[in-house]
């Protein structure tokens, strides 16, 4: 899994590395709606992938994020 | 012949007695109205006093405050009870209102002004038009404003002519390799040098003076750092010039520059009310702003207080300050300058009423805004809702309101009650003749 991908997860979820699986579900880290949308954005701007709210809250588990960078 | 002259020698004689008496009951009546103001003083200390006694005895109707009062002044005032004189002081104290009354053109002005106020919130500021980061399934019915829409609709790109001209050194909108949550999309926000307030002036001053950047990070940590762009003495001189240049470039991009002190919301780490997630008051006024509630928006709002000030102070000046300044010039009102310092603190005080009234209905229309938002969408809709300028105009003027509220009435009362008791000699003096009714009821003379 992405390392960057990871520290942004554990940033804005308040979660820890260790916890973050790529099966791991956002609402069981603990993400809620507006920290998944402010989390796009910094994906937007790390990874020059355009994202929106709509997209970001689409997308439920961390797989469905890792395989954007792919 | 002789009869009708023994009879007008006889009502002569008659007449210097009555006026002997007449004489007498005035001087008897100007002592007894020394005696009650010497009372009223007395009175009024005595409720200041620390040496008041827990006691106060009556007997009958006559007051004795257990050797307070001398015997003289209490014989001499014949029946007074101590009702009576409770009665007096509320009366004295109570004599001016805490502010000029309405009449029903005021009333008028201020319901209808009210709901101009809340159509214009619904219909012309409303929502801020939507970012790509507010959620389609967001809810709510409040629609985006009209107003807010035509003012947001003039777009620039980032990459204007402006900013090319106007770099500063607060402007990075990533820092890479740090923690403090830096986006093209917030960066404005939480570098405090965006900010179009005097804060904002001060720190981006600093920071074009330095070569630095100031700001905030995404969890509230103050930071100072140095930039790339080093400091130049040209750019020293043309600071303030840089500054809002630099602002003005940027206020019309996509996502804006933020409303005026809202910089310093991002140091707010205090659980917002009802807020989901634990989402402090920096997180919602971050998350405001990323979804459009920017200057522009701001500025849509501020039309609401704005045209309620322009109008009530049109309004109060053309009924009462005018035709008040106008009496002065023309020397109507009385030389008398604690009467017309009177008049002109009540003209002050019931245009500050007036704005205190308006403002809290446009505000109180503004919190329904806000409810019916929040019932019908989410949080940060909701949120958006807000018109932050009201806010702060209703603030403002409900202080003035309990300034003037609160004020010390000492010169207004005096005067007011000064003229009362004068009233209500010559009302004592229009009566006595009737006093002295002879056995045909009809008054002995005419004043």
């Amino acid at each position: 899994m992405d390392v960057k991908l990871k520290e942004l997860f554990a940033r804005y979820f308040k979660c820890k590395p260790s916890d973050i699986k790529l099966e791991s579900k956002l609402k069981d880290l603990g993400a809620k709606e507006w920290q998944i949308i402010e989390m796009a954005m910094e994906f937007e701007s790390t990874f020059n992938i355009p994202m929106d709210a709509d997209k970001a809250l689409s997308m439920k588990k961390v797989s469905d994020w890792e395989k954007l960078l792919n | 012949m002789k009869n009708i002259e023994d009879k007008l020698e006889k009502n002569r004689q008659d007449m210097v007695i009555v006026q002997g008496e007449i004489k007498d009951i005035q001087k008897d009546s100007n002592d007894r109205k020394n005696l009650i103001n010497t009372l009223i003083e007395d009175v009024t200390n005595l409720s200041t006093s620390q040496d008041m006694p827990k006691s106060i005895s009556s007997k009958r109707e006559d007051v004795v405050f257990d050797g307070i009062l001398s015997e003289e002044i209490t014989n001499s005032l014949g029946v007074l009870p101590a009702s009576k004189l409770k009665e007096l002081k509320k009366q004295f104290t109570n004599s001016i209102p805490a502010f000029p009354p309405f009449d029903k053109y005021d009333i008028f002005l201020l319901v209808a002004l009210g709901g101009l106020a809340g159509l214009a919130d619904f219909l012309l500021v409303g929502l801020p038009p939507k970012t790509r980061w507010v959620p389609r399934n967001e809810g709510g019915v409040v629609p985006v404003g009209w107003l807010s829409e035509r003012i947001k609709s003039w777009e620039v790109s980032s990459d204007n002519w402006l900013s090319k001209i106007c770099k500063v050194p607060f402007d990075n909108s990533t820092l890479p390799g740090t923690d403090a949550g830096f986006n093209p999309f917030n960066h404005r926000l939480l570098s405090f040098g965006h900010d179009p307030s005097p804060l904002g002036m001060i720190f981006g001053l600093m920071d074009i003076m330095s070569g630095g950047m100031s700001g905030a990070t995404r969890d509230g940590q103050i930071f100072h750092i140095t930039t790339q762009i080093p400091p130049e003495k040209l750019k020293m001189l043309l600071a303030p010039l840089l500054w809002l240049g630099h602002l003005a470039s940027d206020v019309a991009t996509p996502m804006g520059i933020p409303a005026p002190g809202w910089a310093l919301t991002q140091i707010l780490r205090v659980p917002a009310p009802g807020a989901p997630g634990e989402a402090t008051i920096a997180d919602v006024a971050r998350m405001m702003y990323e979804q459009g509630y920017d200057f522009r928006h701001y500025l849509a709002g501020a039309m609401i207080p704005g045209l309620i000030e322009i109008i009530i102070n049109t309004y109060h000046f053309i009924r009462y300050s005018y035709p008040h300044k106008a009496k002065i010039r023309e020397n109507v009102i009385s030389s008398n300058i604690a009467e017309s310092y009177i008049e002109e603190s009540q003209i002050s005080g019931h245009k500050k009423a007036m704005l205190f009234w308006a403002h809290t209905t446009a505000a109180a229309i503004n919190a329904g805004k806000i409810a019916i938002q929040g019932a019908s969408g989410n949080y940060f809709s909701a949120a958006r809702a807000i018109n932050v300028s009201q806010w702060q105009m209703f603030a403002v003027r409900t202080v003035e309101y309990l300034v003037y509220r609160y004020r010390d009435k000492s010169l207004e009362q005096a005067v007011a009650n000064r003229k009362i008791i004068s009233q209500r000699w010559d009302d004592i003096l229009n009566d006595l003749p009737y006093a002295l009714m002879n056995d045909s009821k009809t008054p002995l003379f005419t004043m």
